[in-house]
């Protein structure tokens, strides 16, 4: 899968679990403040949603702070990959 | 006299009680507390008070970042920010992180919610018969549920690197102890244990003595008590709850989980 296709998987999984994205362009800068009800409480909920999206398992420690939506791509990536 | 503000939600309310009573505060310290959801009056009563304050603490909430109280910040304040504490695996499908339920309104007396269910409103169409609905949230019979023991995984990085990025070391307490002491009432309510220890570690990061602070950390959040599902105390192994536990309720009842989700469905239809 190449970035930009789990760039789009990505943008999905914010949408369906944001209400407040509906209609929000999901790039690689966007970040969590960017978009409305994405908090600290709601991280991990979209954490294991994008699990179960894109089939992958993360080391909690590596994703509970990233700083963007091109962190978490570039993650899915290198799992993908391994 | 030197002065200190406490900035942030509902669980810094708490801290702000117990060190108004505090013998490290009580002569030498005037104490404030400024709500981050003031607005009107009270704002600009709160933007005054920063004129001349020594130290703020704040809460570690994105809502700081757009808080109009930073720019009447003198440069001379000294900022600490402090953990934010809460464990939302424990209450996996409150309100907070996964969006309201519609039907919930803050009702009164027996009726009065303090916080809302995003399942039982999820599964309100889904599931219109009463009896019904009951057995399929306590089966957790239902897609797109989260898994629990993963939900705790993400929950202890999260407050592991909270205590990292912040220098505190409340979360390590939190992920040693949650299973088998009571930490929290609700999602975002500790108990008196986890308050008094909150305070502990301010009052460490002031430099002050912590002579007091069992006797006076009350249980300011136990009047409203949300129940722990059966099946978060199974898979988290949690040791201080069990299905008969009883959970106060506005002061007025102690209800079992069970009876706590008829009265929810009861109220909210």
């Amino acid at each position: 899968m190449t970035e930009s296709e789990i760039l789009q998987r990505l943008a999905d999984v914010v949408r369906r679990t944001f209400p407040g994205a509906a209609s929000l362009t999901i790039t690689m800068e966007t970040t969590a403040d960017q978009v409305q009800g994405w908090d600290s409480l709601a991280h991990a909920l979209f954490l294991m949603r994008v699990e179960r999206a894109l089939a992958v398992r993360f080391e909690p420690m590596d994703v509970v702070d990233l700083a963007n939506i091109g962190g978490l791509v570039c993650l899915i990536a290198r799992l993908m990959s391994a | 006299m030197p002065k200190l503000v406490i900035w942030g939600n509902c669980q810094t309310a708490g801290v702000w009680e117990v060190f108004r009573k505090l013998p490290a505060f009580a002569k030498d310290w005037e104490v404030r507390h400024h709500e981050l959801w003031a607005s009107g009056e009270k704002l600009a009563s709160d933007l005054a008070d920063l004129d001349n304050c020594d130290v703020l603490l704040v809460q570690d909430l994105r809502n700081w970042n757009s808080d109009p109280r930073r720019a009447a910040l003198s440069p001379a304040t000294r900022i600490i920010r402090f953990p934010f504490c809460y464990f939302a695996a424990l209450w996996p499908f409150d309100g907070h992180q996964n969006g309201p339920d519609p039907g919930w309104h803050y009702g009164e007396g027996n009726l009065q919610f303090g916080f809302q269910d995003h399942l039982l409103g999820r599964l309100r169409q889904q599931e219109p018969e009463p009896e019904r609905r009951l057995v399929v949230y306590q089966t957790l019979a239902v897609e797109d549920v989260p898994d629990i023991a993963r939900y705790a995984a993400f929950e202890e990085a999260r407050l592991l690197r909270d205590d990292s990025r912040l220098d505190f070391g409340i979360g390590r307490y939190i992920v040693d102890h949650y299973c088998t002491e009571r930490l929290f009432h609700a999602i975002t309510h500790p108990t008196p244990l986890l308050l008094a220890r909150l305070v502990r570690e301010l009052l460490d990061r002031l430099g002050l003595d912590d002579a007091g602070v069992d006797e006076c950390t009350l249980d300011f959040f136990g009047y409203f008590q949300v129940p722990l599902h059966p099946l978060v105390i199974e898979r988290l192994r949690i040791t201080w709850a069990d299905t008969d536990t009883r959970y106060n309720f506005q002061n007025r009842e102690a209800l079992t989980f069970e009876a706590y989700v008829r009265r929810y469905i009861q109220v909210y239809g």
